[in-house]
């Protein structure tokens, strides 16, 4: 089902209404935020010089740095009677990042949460099973109002006390579950712990994930174990929270809110917008809000974003899974390298299994860079030409997408880090 | 017949084999035979040993990645021509051989084991009958004199 007309609009009219919202939202920000009106002013751009939708890459960019030191509410476009909920993302170091939404912001909200749970199949006959954190932190709120919205029995259950949740999930017939995918792996983990079969005993039909990336083995760990389609949602709290984006059943890329998200994507190193279905940052502005009206935030994702009508009927712009963050980015002898990419390749080719292992160094004024893949095939490992043959394989699908020659070190899988996240996947001894 | 023959997926890296070898010697497993193909970075150990599973799934729990193939064991008498005799036979018959190695058995006469690898295995079996080769028995090449002496 199709919660909004919306979402199957033709692209004309879909971009109508981006650029009437993007001039109202670049207008608000301009009047209301000195931070935004100082920054245009410097650039000599006023809110009428925005005519056309391409118009947006004239706008400053917007970063995380910018709302920490405007903290907590110098980037707030409306006076405190205006807001009705604060949020707030957790900083590890120094200032969280605080957001702030008016009543018509929380409507948007609920909306946009209404159109992904529904894309995954969410309906009003559903009970639906919450374990994210309820606090400063978007996700369970998020969530909770826009499956109320739908009709949808919320358990608020909140995270914590897996054994708890196991027990009310199953006792209450939950038949969604709302999560980070991560945790939702810890509560199968835990069912079979406590001797149940988590896609018999549990009613769970659909998952809908988010909070966090996950890779497409998680997504089918997560589809099998449970027995449910899993679906997984884009969002940050700078942005709304949950509700940017989320994957309808044919899994084909994330559906955008496009009338509420204004999405590019840019070269991270040279601000560039790129083509699309080319890789890079994703830029976002959101052109509905009124509480917090970020211009082109960075959300340092590295995404694409694909125009194509989806098979679900919606036309609405889709955006492939996070494949990383501009963070890990590497630049090998001025290429940039996304250890998504290598990721991707890998994973496109058989007998190879999920971990693998990037190394840079420097050799005199060269960079290289060697990548560990394992084998995981057991059928071919008789054979040395079928080994030799994988080897050169990925070698030349590297070049093709790196344009790049890696080394490929083939390794037994027990030499790998198992599962420790990205950050480890990558060692840059330059 | 045909003898479970273990392939190990190892990195040509210093220590690997030891690692390997010290999986099995930790279990009490004996090495009946062992050989090692080489490539540029990675090679295959192929072993096998008095106990082909559980060898197989030992080292599997320590992350090995381990095929068990099945190979033709036989014993060709001595003398010149015998290889010869046996190669010709087998191509006739349209019959591949993908690698070979010849193993000792010091308890066991005077002849060695030849391990082969061919396309057909039951066929080879078949033509080694037909020109007079004997095929070793699986057990045969588990066990040896020395191990039931010692039990
Ligand atoms: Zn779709």
């Amino acid at each position: 089902m199709i919660w909004s007309l919306t979402e199957t609009l033709p692209r004309e009219e879909i971009e109508r209404i981006q650029l009437k919202n993007l001039k109202k939202t670049v207008k608000r920000a301009y009047k209301n935020v000195p931070h935004y009106r100082q920054k245009m002013k410097q650039m000599g751009l006023k809110p009428e010089d925005i005519n056309e939708l391409s118009d947006v890459r004239l706008l400053p960019f917007t970063t995380k740095d910018d709302l920490r030191s405007n903290y907590p509410f110098g980037m707030f476009a409306v006076p405190p009677e205006k807001i009705v909920r604060y949020h707030a993302s957790s900083g590890t170091t120094g200032n969280p990042t605080v957001v702030g939404y008016t009543k018509k912001d929380m409507e948007n909200w609920k909306e946009c949460i209404a159109r992904l749970v529904t894309m995954a199949g969410v309906t009003k006959r559903d009970t639906a099973h919450i374990s994210f954190g309820y606090g400063l932190f978007t996700g369970a709120f998020g969530l909770h109002q826009g499956l109320e919205r739908v009709g949808a029995g919320v358990v608020p259950m909140s995270s914590g006390n897996t054994r708890k949740q196991i027990k009310i999930m199953k006792d209450f017939g939950a038949t969604v579950l709302i999560g980070t995918p991560s945790y939702a792996l810890h509560l199968a983990e835990t069912a079979e712990e406590m001797g149940l079969d988590p896609a018999v005993d549990l009613k769970l039909r659909v998952g809908c994930f988010g909070g966090e990336g996950s890779t497409e083995a998680m997504r089918e760990k997560l589809a099998e174990t449970f027995g449910i389609f899993a679906s997984e949602n884009y969002g940050m709290s700078e942005l709304m929270g949950p509700g940017v984006a989320g994957e309808c059943t044919q899994l084909s890329g994330m559906h955008i809110s496009e009338d509420h998200f204004l999405a590019e994507i840019i070269d991270p190193v040279t601000g560039e917008v790129l083509p699309a279905g080319e890789t890079g940052e994703l830029v976002i502005t959101p052109i509905t809000k009124h509480a917090l009206p970020l211009l082109r935030y960075r959300t340092k994702d590295i995404t694409s974003l694909h125009y194509e009508p989806c098979a679900c009927g919606r036309t609405t712009a889709r955006m492939a899974k996070i494949g990383g963050r501009t963070d890990d980015m590497l630049i090998i002898s001025g290429v940039n390298v996304f250890p998504s990419q290598i990721e991707e390749v890998l994973y496109g080719i058989e007998g190879i299994g999920s971990n693998y292992q990037i190394t840079v160094t420097k050799q005199g004024f060269l960079d290289k860079i060697s990548i560990d893949a394992e084998v995981v095939d057991h059928e071919i490992i008789d054979s040395l030409s079928a080994l030799e043959d994988l080897h050169r394989q990925i070698g030349e699908s590297m070049h093709t997408v790196l344009g790049i020659h890696p080394k490929i070190n083939l390794v037994e899988a027990k030499t790998l880090k198992r599962s420790e996240g990205k950050a480890q996947r990558v060692i840059d001894l330059r | 017949m045909l003898i479970k023959q273990l392939s190990v997926f190892i990195q040509n890296q210093r220590g690997h084999l030891a690692d390997v070898t010290e999986v099995l010697a930790r279990n009490g497993i004996n090495i009946r035979s062992i050989t090692v193909t080489e490539g540029h970075e990675f090679g295959i150990l192929r072993i096998i040993t008095d106990d082909p599973y559980r060898a197989a799934h030992l080292l599997e729990e320590e992350g090995y990645l381990v095929k068990i193939s099945n190979v033709l064991a036989i014993e060709p008498a001595d003398k010149p021509g015998t290889m010869a005799g046996i190669f010709r036979a087998l191509s006739e018959a349209g019959i591949d051989v993908r690698y070979i190695y010849s193993i000792i058995r010091p308890t066991h006469g005077k002849v060695p084991t030849i391990i082969l690898k061919t396309s057909d295995h039951e066929k080879a079996a078949q033509v080694m009958k037909e020109i007079g080769v004997p095929v070793v028995e699986e057990e045969e090449i588990y066990t040896c004199e020395n191990d039931q002496e010692d039990r």
